[in-house]
């Protein structure tokens, strides 16, 4: 009897648990695809600068320089997220 | 972003230091240069650098001005100039070359400051990606 009482508040914690962790799952997806749109447009706006330096247009070498390290740094950030999240999949998916 | 403020700022400080070097170049090219538009021989110019608030309380430089440096320059006397005066005497500019090499290597040092730090902080972002790899 002792049991069923302790059983049942325990049950209704891990319910509302599991349905406050529903939201943030879509959202981190939100998260990863605003890194991809930002680590691209970062890289997009390095190739511009680049063609305008290469076109003579912008003579700012140093900054299509640092463009291109920023670009580098997202892509480099971006690819250690991605590689963590399959690193989290392969490991749920071990899991028997 | 405010992983690239410190690149954005040290951008703004690569950029002053080329334009400074560019005035040191005209003066250096303008060293005995007799004519201009406004009379007279070239008169020497100087950048003035102004701090630019960038975000929280950080500072980014920009250029507030060239102004030109009000010295007199050296009487040579040269009668057979077209630009000698009655007395002969040929006004040049008041360029000192020996002056001008001095701040180039000021230019090329503080240039060469800022991509350090530029280099510091990509290692830094670097070195922060590697955190948790085996």
């Amino acid at each position: 009897m002792r049991i069923e009482l302790t059983d049942i508040p325990r049950l209704q914690i891990e319910g509302n648990v599991g349905a406050r962790e529903k939201k943030p799952a879509v959202s981190f997806l939100d998260t990863l695809t605003d890194a991809v749109g930002a680590a691209n447009s970062q890289a997009v706006e390095a190739n511009r600068s680049a063609l305008a330096l290469a076109r003579g247009e912008n003579g700012n070498i140093h900054e299509t320089m640092i463009a291109m390290q920023k670009a580098d740094i997202d892509i480099r950030l971006l690819v250690a997220v991605t590689n963590k999240l399959i690193d989290a999949y392969n490991q749920l998916n071990q899991l028997r | 972003m405010d992983l690239f403020t410190a690149m954005d700022i040290s951008a703004s400080g690569m950029t002053a230091q080329r334009t400074r070097m560019n005035v040191i170049s005209s003066n250096i090219a303008n060293a005995h240069t007799t004519r201009t538009d406004e009379g007279g021989p070239y008169r020497r110019r100087d950048v003035i650098f102004r701090e630019n608030p960038f975000e929280n309380q950080l500072s980014a430089v920009t250029v507030e001005g060239i102004v030109n440096d009000p010295t007199p320059g050296k009487k040579v006397y040269d009668p057979s100039s077209p630009d000698a005066d009655d007395q002969g005497y040929v006004t040049n500019p008041n360029v000192n070359l020996m002056e001008e090499m001095v701040n180039m290597i000021g230019a090329t040092q503080a240039f060469e400051a800022n991509t350090t730090a530029v280099k510091t902080q990509k290692d830094m972002a670097l070195k922060a990606l590697q955190i948790g790899r085996n």
